[in-house]
């Protein structure tokens, strides 16, 4: 039975495509938001939806402004990307970036770090990276599956608006599968909400 | 019926079906004040390793709703060897007894019978031939006549559970999933893989089971037959490839597909094996589950701002939100019966526990209060509940009451065992 051999695959064909805009700055869900439960249904969708594309737009815009001006006041010396006080090899070693409960937005803390990636990308146009995106052990997993994803997707927006090209990039989320912290407190569960920027190839040395 | 040999696909793993692994053993965590005492005596001539007796005793007290003795005054093997007296002063009334015949052809013949021991009569009484190996079985058949002639329940003995178990080899963390009898014996493997596997969704008839696995590196939904291991890729596209749910006419199934930007609801069609889109926000929504009609889904979505438990009219694509209380409530399931919703429901900053909410009335009872619980299960009479908590460090199975009165837990012996799916 187990080595009987089986029929021949079947490949489900769907065409694929990766549309729409995908917000940079995540909703801030806190655990004390209360939500409109009595504005109708209709208005609530029309209304944040218009809010969500507009926030994210805005924070393209002031992300990307960010970065102009970061490059552009950008300290020339290896040992001091982008006035961070870290060298851009440094920055290039770090691989993981963090995130807040039940958010997918990217920390200020992390800039200099996605930047140097960036900048990595573009200069070497070869290199490819799968940003695989983590959630904490907190919520169900399906749940924590697209949260993941909405990490992964914020990185790739970053990369995107700063000039990375597309085929350079590709995402999964791994939920709360694959925790780098085993432990069941705040630290292990802030580490593990991150997303890898892992290099398929042209790691940077 | 959906045929999923239309499917097939000549993915060859590393199946591995072998008896031999760890059975989940049974803790109990907190028992039921108002169980119905009751003796069910070793059968006369019983061949069986664990003993028939043990077996349906071990059922009818993880039912919650009985307390079988474990002493008798005397063993009779029928209803005209009893001293009725000697029961009625112990206060059992309802007393079960049988007998083993094996035959040459490796059969056995089991007869057993129920007594009311107060009536001073038989109120129950069956003859079964089975091949020697299923006694198991017999076992839990016996059970379910029981507890549906005294209780008026469909008994959940003869079901099965399906889960995901963690385990380490060489240092490295694996995963498998195993289905095993609804007392936590004879687990089988349907897959083990070095990439997480989650999800498992029955389909309506028990013979194939749909899941998540993560063994190409991304995400894929399979479906599984059963007795053949034969599987089918469901999905496999750019994104989120999640939770599917098989309707419960068996002909579609509901699954969680980023493909178009972000989590969306997608039925995929097991004949024609087309996608419908259900769902349409930039919002996550995820986490579909039936209401057993096959009228209507529940899924988790955050489109309110917090995690909440929405319902999708499938005439009318209309959405409809569901629970107000707590700041996360996601992962859903509707009773067999339509009449309760169980989720994993969180309080503000508290932990993450199972709640039930009537349907009817709204009301929300939250049943567990050990942290991280998840992924509850309803049995297929509705009497029961298996959700995923942790002893320890340790993740186990546990097993409820749907008044919370009665748990208990199912560890495995090595690992970690989550995401169980009771079977229809």
């Amino acid at each position: 039975m187990l080595n009987a051999k089986l029929p021949l695959a079947v490949c489900i064909a769907l065409t694929l495509t990766m549309g729409g805009c995908t917000t940079l700055k995540g909703k801030k869900n806190t655990d004390e938001q209360i939500t409109n439960n009595n504005q109708s249904q209709q208005d609530e969708k029309n209304k944040q939806a218009t809010d969500a594309e507009a926030a994210a737009l805005a924070e393209q815009e002031r992300l990307k402004a960010e970065a102009d001006a970061l490059r552009a006041n950008a300290n020339s010396s290896d040992d001091n990307y982008n006035g961070s006080g870290k060298s851009l090899a440094a920055l290039l070693a770090t691989r993981i970036v963090n995130f807040d409960y039940d958010s997918a937005e990217l920390s200020s803390d992390d800039l200099n770090t996605l930047q140097a990636h960036a900048q990595y990308l573009k200069a070497n146009p070869q290199a490819q990276v799968l940003l695989a995106g983590h959630a904490d052990e907190r919520g169900t997993r399906e749940y924590n599956m697209a949260l993941g994803e909405r990490r992964a997707n914020a990185v790739q927006a970053f990369f995107s608006s700063n000039g990375v090209k597309s085929s350079q990039l590709d995402t999964v989320s791994y939920g709360k599968e694959k925790p780098i912290n085993e432990g069941h407190d705040e630290s292990a569960w802030a580490e593990n909400r991150r997303v890898e920027i892992g290099y398929q190839r042209g790691e940077p040395r | 019926m959906f045929n999923l040999r239309n499917l097939w696909t000549s993915l060859l793993l590393a199946f591995v079906a072998s008896h031999s692994y760890a059975d989940l053993t049974i803790d109990i965590v907190k028992s039921s004040a108002n169980s119905t005492p009751i003796a069910v005596v070793p059968f006369a001539n019983d061949p069986t390793s664990e003993a028939l007796n043990s077996i349906i005793s071990a059922n009818l007290m993880r039912s919650g709703l009985f307390k079988p003795a474990e002493q008798f005054p005397e063993k009779p093997s029928n209803s005209a060897e009893f001293v009725f007296p000697i029961w009625q002063v112990l206060g059992l009334d309802y007393v079960v007894v049988g007998n083993v015949t094996p035959d040459l052809n490796g059969q056995f013949t089991i007869q057993y019978e129920l007594v009311s021991t107060n009536q001073q009569k038989r109120l129950l009484g069956e003859s079964m031939t089975i091949p020697a190996n299923r006694w198991r079985e017999a076992a839990h058949f016996i059970s379910d006549r029981i507890f549906k002639y005294i209780t008026g329940i469909d008994g959940s003995f003869s079901t099965r559970i399906a889960y995901v178990l963690q385990y380490q080899q060489d240092g490295k963390n694996r995963y498998r999933l195993e289905i095993a009898d609804a007392d936590g014996r004879q687990p089988r493997t349907v897959l083990d893989s070095a990439e997480p596997i989650l999800s498992p969704s029955w389909s309506p008839d028990g013979k194939s089971i749909a899941y998540v696995s993560f063994e190409s590196g991304k995400p894929a939904i399979y479906a599984q037959d059963l007795a053949t291991q034969k599987r089918a890729i469901i999905t496999q596209l750019k994104g989120l490839n999640g939770a599917p749910a098989w309707s419960p006419d068996g002909t579609k199934l509901a699954l969680t597909l980023s493909k178009d930007g972000n989590p969306e609801l997608y039925l995929f069609d097991l004949s024609n094996k087309k996608l419908t889109r259900l769902t349409n926000h930039y919002a996550i929504d995820t986490e579909a589950r039936w209401f057993p009609d096959g009228r209507g889904l529940i899924f988790t979505s955050d489109r309110g701002g917090s995690p909440q438990i929405y319902r999708l009219d499938m005439a009318s694509l209309e959405v409809k939100r569901l629970t107000f209380e707590g700041s996360f409530n996601g992962r859903a399931s509707v009773s067999p019966d339509g009449r309760y919703l169980a989720m994993v429901h969180r309080k503000s900053g508290q932990s993450f526990q199972i709640a039930v909410q009537d349907l009817q009335t709204g009301g929300l009872t939250r049943l567990t209060d050990t942290p991280l619980d998840e992924a509850p299960s309803f049995s297929p009479n509705s009497q029961m509940i298996v959700y995923s908590t942790r002893q320890g460090n340790k993740g186990v199975l546990g097993i409820m009451s749907l008044d919370g009165r009665f748990k208990l837990q199912l560890p495995a012996s090595d690992g970690q065992v989550r995401e169980p799916a009771w079977s229809p």
